[in-house]
């Protein structure tokens, strides 16, 4: 683990120089985000030096605080966008463009993309990562602290508690909201029932752990489809009782904000 | 002898496939113990067999019953083995119905709004396909206006789906292609059963006057039957079982067609005892289906039943048409 660390921080430390973005202690002074993930984190840690987010920070079921980065100009994330902006920093997300982004890489535009994260270790390293890659060490370890403070288990017995969204959609083993349910004193049902990652879930199934709790999102719940009525069944309520709405922008992106959304539920 | 057995036949298959799918599904819990435990009083148990799996038993026999029977009468009077509800488009335009009513929210705000529309659409491209058809009855004829029919309902139903700004919407495409039963209501199943039930009845009540429309039309019409009535009430039969049906389990095919196939030289082609016999044997049909879909893969993404119909139904169907050859 050690010894991985030092060889990704060599390694980020050597691209950055090929790059000839390393300002000495200064880091990149007009960072572009290209990822809703991305927007939010370095709008904590480096907000003076962030130019550009993505439309998506704009949304208020999106973004934990869309008056974050108001002030800021939201793009699309086309390469024509980028470029106009003459950034030294471009960060993407897992699944952003591929082609935009090898188009930038190209141009010789340092680019960095900032990984999935699916758990609280991994959203750390994320933390910690981007705090070196924009020079601001102590506001990445502030921000880690938070979380710590946030991220502590309920008291109460862990209860089985069902993420369960349109269509039969829920999350299991590996997944951000697994990892929530179980820091906030838990079990998620959904993993109990034999679910890993992301997937369908038949109701016969997601009730089959006694879950005595459901959570569900807002995500786009005016918009009627076939897949909103099944959160309607009685069974459901019958096993679960009526849900808790968790914000979107709790699960769509990892963040100390996710805890503070699962604070509202206690 | 062989008659006088097929309807006690149908009755204890239905009821035999009936009772399994009450009694498999997704808990990991053998026969045995899932009645003892129901029998016991767990609750969890009482509540997946009361809430979930009574409901989809329900709907799969209702459905599968609607489209045999809508079949059965549809190639009686069409006297076109070829014809059944989605051939004929009353299927796509049920789906029509229902997608703008749920997707529209007419169904959210009025709940007899999903299987209204389902029976306005399916009545509406039926009456449509029906007049083209009538007019020529070749079989060429009734074939292409179903499929043009069919063909612009499914697409519409896409540009509604696609449309739509909830994501789910999209994949939700395939259910109305291919049909579902599963994790339906019992509210679901109040909404539906009237208005299947209705449509049943009337088809079902057809079957002299369809026996004398064998002869051709002007001996029917000799005999007392009036055309036009017959067509309009198999018509609104057809639209009122197939659309309500349709409205809450998606687009299922070939149960329509494959059941009167599969009854009919049992009944020694009487088209009367046909639309019973198909009846019995479109339900038998779709529980089976439906229970294939849950055992398949219990732990991967739940097959559509029309992927299960047209799988099973295709091969046996060709043997049929192999076998009527062969002599």
């Amino acid at each position: 683990m050690k010894t991985q660390d030092t060889f990704r921080r060599r390694l980020l430390v050597l691209v950055l120089l090929f790059a000839g973005v390393v300002q000495a202690q200064e880091g990149p002074r007009r960072i572009v985000s290209v990822n809703l993930c991305a927007d939010q984190l370095l709008l904590r840690l480096a907000p003076e030096r962030v130019i550009a987010i993505t439309m998506l920070s704009r949304r208020g079921d999106l973004a934990p605080d869309p008056s974050l980065g108001a002030d800021k100009p939201a793009i699309r994330g086309s390469a024509e966008e980028i470029l106009a902006l003459q950034p030294d920093l471009v960060v993407f997300g897992p699944f952003s463009a591929a082609a935009t982004r090898s188009l930038l890489e190209r141009l010789g535009l340092p680019v960095y993309t900032l990984p999935y994260v699916e758990s609280l270790p991994a959203l750390r390293e994320a933390i910690r990562t981007l705090g070196r890659l924009v020079h601001e060490p102590e506001r990445a370890a502030a921000l880690e602290t938070r979380l710590d403070a946030l991220a502590r288990p309920f008291d109460a017995e862990p209860p089985p508690i069902l993420y369960y969204l349109q269509g039969g959609y829920s999350a299991g083993r590996g997944t951000w909201v697994g990892e929530l349910i179980e820091r906030s004193g838990g079990i998620n049902a959904a993993a109990q029932a034999g679910l890993t990652g992301h997937g369908a879930l038949p109701l016969e199934r997601a009730l089959a752990a006694r879950p005595t709790r459901w959570w569900r999102t807002a995500y786009q719940d005016d918009t009627p489809t076939l897949g909103e009525r099944l959160l309607a069944h009685p069974a459901l309520r019958l096993q679960a009782g009526e849900p808790r709405w968790l914000p979107s922008w709790a699960i769509t992106c990892a963040g100390p904000w996710s805890f503070e959304a699962l604070e509202a539920l206690r | 002898m062989r008659e006088v057995l097929l309807a006690p036949a149908l009755l204890l298959l239905v009821g035999l496939l009936a009772l399994a799918s009450l009694t498999l599904g997704y808990l990991e819990v053998s026969p045995l113990a899932w009645w003892r435990g129901v029998w016991a009083g767990d609750p969890l148990l009482r509540l997946v067999l009361v809430e979930i799996r009574l409901p989809r038993t329900l709907l799969a026999l209702s459905v599968g019953a609607a489209l045999g029977v809508a079949g059965a009468a549809l190639q009686s009077l069409l006297r076109n083995p070829l014809a059944e509800p989605a051939l004929v488009g009353a299927t796509g335009g049920a789906s029509l119905g229902a997608v703008m009513a749920l997707y529209w929210g007419w169904a959210g705000a009025w709940s007899l709004a999903l299987p209204l529309a389902g029976f306005a659409g399916a009545a509406l491209v039926t009456a449509l396909v029906l007049l083209l058809a009538l007019r020529g009855t070749s079989t060429v004829g009734l074939i292409l206006a179903g499929v043009a029919a069919s063909s612009l309902s499914t697409a519409l139903v896409s540009l509604i789906l696609n449309a739509s700004p909830n994501p789910h919407a999209t994949m939700e495409i395939v259910h109305w292609l291919l049909g579902s039963v599963a994790d339906r209501s019992l509210q679901d199943v109040a909404l539906v059963l009237p208005p299947i039930a209705l449509g049943t009845v009337l088809l079902l009540r057809q079957g002299t006057a369809l026996r004398r429309l064998v002869l051709d039309e002007e001996a029917a019409a000799s005999l007392g039957v009036s055309l036009p009535r017959l067509r309009l009430a198999v018509l609104v039969g057809a639209a009122l079982a197939v659309g309500a049906a349709t409205a809450i389990a998606g687009s299922i095919g070939f149960v329509g067609l494959v059941a009167p196939h599969l009854v009919r030289s049992l009944v020694r082609h009487d088209p009367a005892r046909t639309l019973w016999a198909a009846m019995g044997a479109g339900a038998a049909l779709l529980l089976a289906a439906d229970l294939a879909v849950r055992l398949i893969d219990p732990h991967g993404a739940e097959l559509k039943l029309g992927v299960l119909t047209a799988l099973v139904g295709a091969p046996f169907f060709l043997w049929r048409v192999l076998a009527v050859r062969a002599p």
